[in-house]
């Protein structure tokens, strides 16, 4: 009876580990996509005229960016790689192979947020801010993102 | 009895290596064939920039008119090294003629007589029209040599032997160069043309066989992609039915797709070349990849999440 209820426990604290490593990798894909829908939807129509520009939108945007930035460094961790199944995407294992170039990139990202972030005051400040940040996102994409199909 | 088998043996096998040696016969082009022509060095440069000759053959990103080579293109076979194709005299093509470089890009056969690895993307390349080839070698010519042979590639047993390659190109290569359709504007033509010929987009965004080469029932319809890791995506209408032609137009030129995110990757480099065409042509890509008809792909693999 004891050894049924160990093994029970076992395979419960297995299963919870598991979930937990897949929860990481929704949750980033989750921010990627948030930060995706401020930085290459919403502010890029702003910048190419397709929407109106709104500062109290704008001010949301760079808020949400500071804040979602700085928590995506401790979801890469080696022990949650894989794919979401809600995104298109996925991290390629060279994350993990250069974890330190990752590392620095996502700290740069933080810094150019936070740099960039008050100058967006107007249409010609916002698109400057933006243009300044959606360079990391690029380049880092360019060596770590996979698509999925 | 023994003696007799032994010599019918030797026989057949003389006679099948005969065989082997006529069918794999590399394909050339010869001078006498071309007719005399005034080369538009305007045009070899679009050729040029629509051929992406410089994302394998330029060591630099940024120095794209040094082709030394040494670019490495990763596959399922090895690792290809793309050679020197600077006018340099004797690391590069400098001595060749004309012919050389026709029947190098649309019979994928070197000047001394051995076939080329596909990666080296002929099977797209025999559309292009002489006259193009012409062009393209004329503007190649002008730009600086660059000294130094690129390394060999990285090969294994069985794919060392070029000769092979010979019975390859026979169900792969068709040589045919593009034939436009009359029933199709001259931009949708000139769309096809470019995206089948020198920009070689199947090549990428097609699956491919065990033998390497294009799956053409599923052509355009995307696959793994053959660098390792990732897929490269369906550009049929089966996967962009909601893209308009200026969606395609943006992305030739911006990189920039219509959700706002980039392409990545190999892609990007793409983008540096198709960038610097002219509106026009990046307008007749887009119109031909807009008609593509819906074609299902193969299905990427699922990763589930791991512990």
């Amino acid at each position: 009876m004891k050894r049924l209820i160990l093994a029970a426990a076992v395979l419960t604290f297995g299963v919870a580990v598991v979930a937990a490593q897949s929860a990481l990798v929704r949750e980033r894909a989750e921010l990627m996509f948030d930060q995706g829908e401020i930085i290459y939807v919403m502010l890029n129509k702003m910048a190419r005229g397709e929407i109106p520009y709104d500062q109290a939108k704008v001010d949301e945007a760079f808020a949400k960016l500071k804040e979602i930035a700085p928590k995506l460094a401790a979801l890469y961790v080696e022990t949650a790689k894989g794919q979401s199944p809600d995104a298109d995407y996925y991290a390629s294992d060279k994350v993990w192979q250069n974890k330190a170039d990752f590392d620095a990139r996502l700290a740069k990202l933080v810094k150019d947020i936070n740099e960039n972030a008050p100058k967006a005051t107007s249409l010609d400040g916002m698109k400057q801010a933006r243009t300044a940040i959606v360079q990391n996102c690029n380049d880092c994409h360019d060596v770590y993102r996979l698509k999925k199909n | 009895m023994a003696r007799k088998l032994l010599i019918a043996v030797v026989l057949l096998a003389l006679g099948g290596a005969a065989v082997f040696w006529f069918l794999t016969s590399p394909g050339t082009v010869a001078a006498r064939a071309l007719p005399p022509h005034s080369p538009n060095l305007d045009n070899g440069r679009t050729l040029f920039i629509a051929g992406g000759c410089a994302s394998c053959h330029a060591a630099s990103k940024d120095a794209r008119t040094l082709l030394g080579g040494g670019v490495a293109l990763r596959s399922p076979f090895g690792t290809f090294y793309a050679p020197n194709i600077s006018p340099h005299a004797t690391d590069g093509i400098g001595r060749w003629s004309e012919a050389d470089f026709v029947t190098a890009m649309s019979k994928g056969t070197s000047p001394d007589g051995r076939h080329y690895y596909p990666a080296f993307p002929y099977p797209s390349y025999q559309r292009m029209t002489v006259a193009d080839l012409r062009d393209l070698f004329a503007y190649l010519q002008t730009l600086p040599p660059v000294a130094g042979k690129a390394r060999g590639h990285d090969l294994a047993f069985p794919f060392t032997i070029r000769r092979g390659l010979g019975l390859w190109k026979l169900s792969y290569l068709d040589g045919k160069p593009f034939q436009p359709d009359p029933a199709q504007s001259p931009q949708w033509n000139r769309g096809a043309y470019l995206v089948n010929g020198p920009s070689h987009c199947a090549e990428c965004h097609s699956p491919r066989d065990a033998l390497g080469g294009l799956v053409t029932a599923q052509r355009f319809a995307g696959g793994p992609n053959p660098e390792g890791e990732g897929w490269i995506p369906n550009i049929t209408q089966k996967a962009l039915a909601k893209w308009s032609p200026k969606d395609f137009e943006v992305l030739l030129e911006t990189g920039e797709l219509p959700k706002g995110d980039t392409v990545s990757g190999g892609m990007r480099e793409v983008v540096r070349n198709t960038s610097q065409l002219s509106s026009e042509d990046r307008a007749a890509m887009a119109a031909y990849l807009k008609s593509l008809p819906p074609v299902e792909g193969p299905k990427p693999p699922q990763r589930a999440p791991s512990g």
